[in-house]
């Protein structure tokens, strides 16, 4: 048999015959039907970009811009936008990360879980499928290098029920009752294109769906960030009128929000809430400066509705402060951070009991606490050690 | 903070275009009786990330279905089920001894073997297109295919035991 005739056998073993091709294309106004009963019966998964993400030195801010960027209303300061304030100016004045040397890579490493919610599709004979807790923890660590592109490399730990991940025996044994439904929380990454994550991203499987947001984390630095002015107040008009691009750079007028937000609704200029989704992604950016990030801090400090809860510890023994922030009706927003050195330490998101209350909805709770940002002389290697395979 | 939902229409579009293709990726992975929730479960997953992902194309849900492949044989694996080969498209060309010998040497092939033939033979994918898929480069593609083939070409040469039937041989991983 030569080549060709291998060729042409192998195409001759496809068991999609012309018959099942014509049966699936039969199928598909069906297959659209439910579908779409699907994603109309399920709830919405939160979205938290901004939470598991940390992989340069401006990242440590990128959280905490988040948090209090999405802060609605106009109030008085706070004590909470007080104290950050206050960081903003130490983080400003404090010097940089030591720049990195040909194969130098900054190296930080985070704790994160997460709970998570899913349930199978809604059939005729299961038209309520119900919500099961899924629960994940592990590390996740970052070398950035100075061009801005890096490796992430997640690490789960067995958790829940026997290492199941299942938050209780109840919610495992749903999942065997009701058919093994595909778990949306235990997925591995479907997005292998590192163009549009910007690194390489290792041992996801098992994280599920809000660490396939951290994956797709920009690790690549945009090209225009530090072009941006640092005067907060010209930077908070800027932001405010959308003239502020994802990638750093600056229209020549206002414009609708560039967030990429589809349920803008503004024809032109950014909400608070867009406004802190652009920060967000500005301060993820690992070429923006300490500058740049002391400046978005005190833009979003303006923004009022937090609450100075105390001192409180994260899951590396650093101290900081605890501040709290309601994200919308249904969630709430726990961050710590070091007021003195401007550095993120923990970030957490729990559900509040008017979500919770919702129908097809169960508690979420996404939580991150940041080591210290160290360099390293290449990607996979830990600070003090040699080279990892 | 808003949570800006994908849009239902562009996803529809997305649905429309490429179903078909997906429905047929899984049907060469699975049994019948699966085709249908694995493909469900393909878009819904796919409606989830849709907002997240930049330019959700084919690629895209061909990843998606392969994992949601593989999570249905790591289920389907707790209850053993026959291979299933489909039905074949015999030509005047090969007799069918020489087919079913093929199919039988086809299915003593890895899974990465066999995936990356399906691909580019029955999915027929641009070679680029695979080695994205698969997370290498374009080169590495072309040896691995090749040495699939020789692996396949090999195996059509093992003598077979009396009796042995393709769809007998192996049991779904």
């Amino acid at each position: 048999m030569n080549t060709n005739d291998l060729d042409e056998m192998i195409g001759s073993l496809d068991p999609v015959t012309a018959n099942v091709s014509l049966d699936i294309d039969a199928h598909r106004d069906d297959a659209w039907r439910s579908i779409a009963a699907s994603i109309a019966t399920s709830r919405t998964r939160r979205r938290y970009p901004r939470l598991v993400v940390a992989s340069s030195v401006v990242t440590l801010c990128a959280a905490i811009t988040l948090m209090i960027g999405l802060l609605p209303g106009a109030t008085p300061l706070s004590a909470a936008a007080t104290t950050l304030a206050r960081a903003a100016q130490r983080d400003a004045g404090s010097a940089n990360l030591p720049p990195l040397a040909t194969g130098q890579y900054y190296y930080q490493s985070s704790f994160v879980s997460q709970t998570c919610g899913f349930a199978g599709l809604a059939t005729s004979s299961n038209p309520s499928p119900q919500w099961i807790d899924f629960v994940t923890t592990g590390t996740r660590e970052t070398w950035t290098a100075s061009a801005g592109s890096g490796d992430v490399r997640l690490s789960p730990n067995p958790t829940g029920v026997d290492g199941s991940g299942f938050a209780t025996p109840q919610d495992q044994a749903t999942w065997i009752a009701e058919g093994e439904p595909n778990n949306f929380c235990d997925q591995a990454d479907p997005v292998t294109s590192t163009t549009q994550r910007g690194g390489s991203v290792t041992g996801y499987d098992g994280f599920g769906y809000i660490l396939s947001v951290a994956a797709n984390t920009q690790l690549t630095a945009g090209t225009s960030v530090n072009n941006l002015p640092t005067d907060p107040s010209t930077l908070a008009q800027m932001l405010a009128d959308g003239e502020i691009n994802i990638d750093g750079s600056v229209a020549p007028s206002p414009q609708a929000c560039p967030s990429g937000s589809s349920s803008s609704t503004s024809s032109t200029g950014c909400s608070v809430e867009e406004q802190a989704e652009l920060i967000t992604r500005l301060l993820q950016l690992p070429d923006a400066s300490a500058k740049l990030g002391s400046a978005l801090y005190e833009v979003l400090s303006q923004l009022p509705g937090s609450e100075l809860v105390g001192p409180a510890t994260n899951a590396y023994g650093q101290m900081g402060t605890e501040i709290t922030e309601p994200l919308g009706e249904y969630e709430l927003l726990k961050v710590v951070v070091n007021t003195t050195s401007g550095a993120l330490l923990e970030t957490e998101v729990t559900s509040t009991p008017a979500y919770s209350a919702q129908p097809y909805t169960v508690p979420l709770d996404v939580k991150a606490s940041y080591g210290t940002i160290e360099v390293v002389n290449g990607s996979g290697v830990r600070p003090g050690a040699q080279l990892t395979p | 903070m808003k949570s800006p939902r994908p849009d239902p229409l562009a996803f529809e579009r997305l649905f429309r275009e490429h179903y078909a293709s997906v429905a047929r990726y899984v049907a060469r992975r699975l049994p019948r009786e699966s085709l249908d929730d694995v493909v469900a479960a393909t878009f819904v997953v796919a409606w989830r990330k849709f907002d997240v992902v930049e330019g959700p194309n084919l690629l895209w849900l061909y990843r998606i279905a392969g994992y949601e492949v593989a999570h249905e044989r790591r289920r389907l694996a707790r209850h053993p089920q026959r291979e299933i080969l489909g039905d074949l498209e015999l030509t005047d060309s090969h007799p069918l001894e020489e087919v079913i010998d093929l199919a039988f040497a086809f299915s003593q092939l890895s899974e990465e073997d066999a995936d990356l033939l399906r691909m580019i033979h029955w999915e027929q994918l641009e070679r680029s297109d695979v080695a994205e898929l698969l997370g290498c480069t374009v080169n590495t593609l072309n040896v691995r295919y090749h040495r699939a083939k020789e692996r396949l070409a090999t195996a059509i040469r093992q003598p077979r035991k009396v009796g042995e039937h393709p769809q007998e041989m192996k049991e779904q991983p």
